[in-house]
């Protein structure tokens, strides 16, 4: 392969937003006056949560169907996985886990009718997964602030609203926060720190940064998973 | 009777159809429930009324080959902007409304023909690009809204006397007074004749128009545009035209609305009303390629009557949450949906 010669002006024509995008961060970091390290941490904790979602526009993209806005029907699917495992109260990594083995199957029922309707509409992907979007938004609201306490019975004081209908709009999830990487801690203090005697305080930290290893891990794990469904 | 259904989809469509069987239902529930029946049907031709202009807007954007503006809300922002303008300069009663529509022509033509630069450049995508510019548009006038230096107390917040109020009472200033010219009252029956007459004549022009030469070469270019451009027909211009009648129609529709609820909106408020005007447009039977009058016409009936009849009805049913306001977000979104579906048939 011949290497191209680098020409900033080309480089800076293809890259233009990202390129005005860290100009603007940087002007903000600077007006902000915190610090690097409390941004830092912020970053990572940011990264840990939104790649995941950003890496998953990748698979639309490359099939020819423009950028996924109908994303959120997959976040309210998970959500309902969420409310199940808050109902039961099943907390730690468990809970996580049990989460995304029942949201898994009804995503893909979800992302088959979403397919069906994205395939009728060639040309105008965009707008009907937005459109879809906020229709099963729609449809989400009817279930959980109406049939919620009404034709579904749930009994958890916790997350319904004080009238025994509907979800109410924030349920507290301190009981699977940061569980993923809890869990490497866990690991790490329990089975290779106990033998050595070495002591460890915090999640896996580097100068200040702490870093939520398995969030990461994960999110690594499915770039490659996707890197390896498009070489075929 | 599965022959007679088919029959009526063939000829009407799915989704009047389906909306109007759904109507009937609600008003049978109604006469059950004892609610009053001349109450609903004012409150659903004051809702029509309201409503039709911004309805109307779509036409245009759809002839000219633009799709339904889904970018609207910037009309809406022109005309919201005329508005507090008119009452700033303190004007009250028709005066202030005409005043507000005179403003807001030169203001909403001059977002439209910028808009339309745009959305020439994006042919194809012009749907999803008009929803963020219309979502950004209001987001940067909320920014506006807070800064601009507006003086009269009326809008103003009480506390801190700068930025405006999000929700303006002008019930005092023009509030209802076009519905209130020549309007009827029978009973508990209120017809809103000034303003039902106002987007009469709205309908009306927008026909003329449409039939002139101009018109036609609008329709034509919306049509078909290879064919239209090698007849000597400007599409790009024509693609203009049609989006700057759409955003001055846009501006005058909010303050025919305004006055009619007495309240001006701020903010957020412009942010999902292009999807209300889309859906009611639709359920009159246009397609994101083909629109006229009368689908104008039924839609926003249709729609409207829907919208208002099933309030009420709903909420002594299921005295739940603002379930009135789900049923319109599914309602209106599934139409889009359907619609999309329909017309988007290039398979391959």
């Amino acid at each position: 392969m011949k290497l191209k010669k680098f020409n900033p002006e080309v480089f800076a024509v293809n890259n233009i937003v990202p390129i005005i995008f860290f100009i603007l961060c940087f002007g903000g970091v600077i007006a902000s006056g915190l610090s690097l390290t409390f941004i830092l941490n912020e970053l990572v904790t940011r990264l840990g949560r939104n790649l995941f979602i950003v890496i998953s526009l990748i698979i639309p993209v490359v099939a020819g169907m423009g950028l996924n806005f109908a994303l959120v029907i997959g976040a309210m699917v998970a959500q309902v996985g969420i409310i199940v495992i808050k109902v039961f109260d099943i907390g730690g990594l468990l809970g996580v886990i049990i989460t995304m083995i029942i949201s898994t199957p009804l995503a893909i029922i979800f992302g088959i009718l979403t397919g069906k309707v994205l395939n009728k509409t060639r040309g105008k992907e965009m707008i009907t997964g937005l459109i879809l979007g906020f229709f099963a938004n729609g449809i989400y609201q009817l279930v959980f602030l109406v049939f919620v306490g009404t034709i579904i019975p749930v009994k958890n004081p916790e997350i319904i609203l004080s009238s025994g209908v509907g979800i109410k709009n924030a349920v507290d999830l301190k009981f699977i926060q940061y569980s993923l990487d809890r869990f490497v801690e866990n690991v790490i203090r329990n089975t290779l720190l106990s033998h050595t005697g070495i002591k460890y305080e915090v999640q896996v930290a580097i100068g200040g940064v702490t870093i939520p290893v398995l969030t990461l891990l994960l999110c690594v794990a499915l770039a490659f998973f996707i890197k390896y469904i498009m070489k075929d | 009777m599965k022959g007679f259904f088919n029959n009526l989809i063939n000829r009407y469509g799915f989704p009047k159809v389906a909306i109007t069987i759904f109507i009937i239902v609600i008003f049978i529930t109604a006469i059950l429930q004892g609610q009053n029946i001349p109450v609903m049907i004012s409150d659903s031709l004051v809702r029509i009324a309201m409503n039709g202009i911004l309805v109307l807007a779509m036409l245009p954007g759809i002839v000219s080959g633009t799709g339904p503006n889904f970018g609207l809300s910037i009309g809406i922002l022109g005309g919201l902007l005329a508005t507090v303008l008119a009452i700033e300069l303190n004007l009250s009663g028709m005066t202030a409304v005409f005043a507000a529509i005179i403003i807001s022509i030169p203001i909403c033509g001059l977002f439209g023909y910028v808009y339309a630069q745009l959305i020439n450049r994006v042919k194809g995508d012009e749907m999803t690009v008009g929803t963020y510019m219309g979502f950004s548009l209001v987001s940067l006038m909320s920014i506006a809204w807070l800064i601009l230096p507006f003086t009269n107390r009326e809008m103003i917040w009480v506390l801190g006397g700068k930025g405006l109020r999000t929700t303006i009472d002008v019930s005092a200033r023009f509030g209802k007074v076009m519905n209130e010219f020549l309007s009827i009252r029978i009973g508990d029956l209120f017809i809103p004749t000034g303003t039902l007459l106002f987007f009469g004549l709205c309908c009306v022009l927008m026909w003329l128009f449409l039939s002139t030469k101009k018109g036609i070469a609008i329709t034509a270019a919306g049509d078909n545009p290879v064919f239209a451009s090698a007849s000597g027909i400007d599409v790009n211009r024509q693609r203009t035209i049609g989006m700057v009648l759409s955003m001055i129609l846009g501006g005058v529709g909010i303050i025919v609305y305004s006055q009619s609820y007495a309240f001006v909106q701020l903010y957020q408020s412009p942010l999902m009303m292009p999807f209300a005007a889309v859906a009611a447009i639709l359920i009159g039977g246009a397609t994101d390629k083909t629109a006229t009058i009368s689908n104008v016409l039924s839609g926003v009936i249709l729609f409207q009557i829907l919208l208002t009849t099933s309030l009420p009805v709903i909420n002594k049913l299921l005295p739940v949450g603002n379930i009135a306001e789900v049923i319109r977000i599914i309602v209106s979104n599934g139409i889009i949906l359907y619609a999309l579906t329909k017309s988007g048939g290039k398979e391959g």
